[in-house]
């Protein structure tokens, strides 16, 4: 049997993060020196840490309850904790109380710690895409967004809307722009916490200003019919997302869509 | 590169004329053509009443739901139907979002539908 020990560092990669060590048993010896660690971690005002529980052989139920207990208490001040490097059996353990359903967990530390900056310091990670204008490209391209969502912790909703918004104006960016001479679509994704920004850009074939300008008199005033197969996708964009702009010249198409995250 | 769409047909007992179609996938501009293909052969073979299943259906756009729009018009001009059910959460917001759900009979059960006909 291993004894139980706890200690705890300011992460050198964010110095606003605490990691927690923990080693060994966690069983009902372990409850006090959990309390006074993060009793220590809570009066230096640090409020987002990251336990690591790679070391972590067991726990028992009263240790993951006095886990919960800090993490309600970081919540109340705007902080968090979560939970890193945990071994299969003991998360199968924590999954049996059903803790799994309370904590966040990452696979290390350094995961976590860059949860922190995505989570709380409102990091933005921008992708570029680039395709041929040509319709068989838009489904990897939708699809990649949709993973990105996901990745990000997008809920499966709001990536299938993003998932939805990328491909209708794909779509109308293959259809309105130039088809030939290598011509490409551009998609730019901006996302972080709250907002994923996109922004595609053909370039325009000057045999298809007129049906621009149509479409952005239809997006003004929609009125197609229910039964007419056509112009449906930009006012489902525009439903779907909360911001929507779009830019015509005669050398391209620029549309800009923000889409809040909801859930 | 399409996106893949897969459509499984099933004969349904005690309904001459009907049948159960299956779309397992994404529908979407670069597949659309080859549905209407498909389901506009069963509608001139005399197989007026469509059940089709969207259990598997992961995605549909405003193109794909177009043709839905198209397969239930045209049914219905022909003296039969286009009926769809188990259309999941995601799909079902878009065909909502276009406002089609009262232009399309959905049903929310396999059974409903098909005891429909």
């Amino acid at each position: 049997m291993k004894s139980f020990h706890i200690e705890f560092t300011q992460s050198k990669d964010a110095p606003e993060v605490i990691i927690v060590s923990v080693k060994g048993e966690m069983g009902h010896g372990a409850i006090k020196k959990i309390r006074q660690t993060f009793d220590q971690i809570l009066k230096g005002n640090k409020l987002f840490i990251v336990v690591d529980m790679s070391e972590v052989e067991s726990v028992s139920s009263a240790a993951i309850g006095e886990l919960m207990g800090c993490r309600t208490a970081l919540i109340e001040k705007d902080g968090d904790m979560v939970l890193a490097g945990m071994q299969m059996d003991v998360f199968e353990r924590v999954h049996a109380l059903d803790a799994d359903k309370i904590f966040t967990f990452y696979k290390d530390v350094r995961s976590a710690v860059n949860l922190y900056y995505w989570e709380y310091q409102g990091q933005v990670e921008q992708i570029v895409l680039s395709f041929p204008s040509e319709l068989s490209f838009v489904p990897p391209v939708r699809q990649m967004v949709r993973r990105i969502a996901k990745q990000k912790n997008y809920s499966n909703k709001d990536a299938f809307r993003i998932e939805t918004i990328v491909d209708e104006i794909c779509n109308n960016a293959v259809e309105h722009g130039t088809q030939s001479d290598g011509k490409e679509v551009e998609v730019v994704v901006a996302i972080d916490r709250k907002k994923i920004e996109i922004t595609i850009t053909n370039q325009t074939d000057p045999e298809k200003i007129e049906s621009l300008k149509k479409m952005s008199e239809y997006l003004s005033a929609p009125q197609t019919s229910f039964h007419d197969m056509r112009g449906r996708g930009l006012a489902l964009v525009k439903m779907l997302s909360n911001n929507f702009k779009i830019d015509s010249s005669d050398v391209g198409t620029c549309v800009r869509v923000t889409k809040l995250r909801e859930d | 590169m399409q996106s893949q769409i897969e459509l499984l047909y099933e004969e349904i007992k005690q309904k001459p004329g009907a049948k159960l179609v299956r779309f397992i996938g994404d529908l979407d501009a670069t597949n659309v053509e080859s549905v209407v293909e498909k389901i506009f052969s069963l509608l001139n073979e005399g197989i007026l009443n469509i059940v089709a299943d969207f259990e598997k259906l992961r995605y549909v756009n405003s193109t794909g739901l177009g043709i839905l729009l198209h397969f239930s018009k045209s049914a219905k001009e022909k003296g039969g139907s286009f009926k769809i059910a188990n259309v999941n959460e995601n799909v079902y917001e878009i065909i909502e979002i276009i406002g089609a759900t009262t232009l399309l009979d959905i049903y929310d059960e396999l059974d409903e539908a098909i005891n429909s006909l």
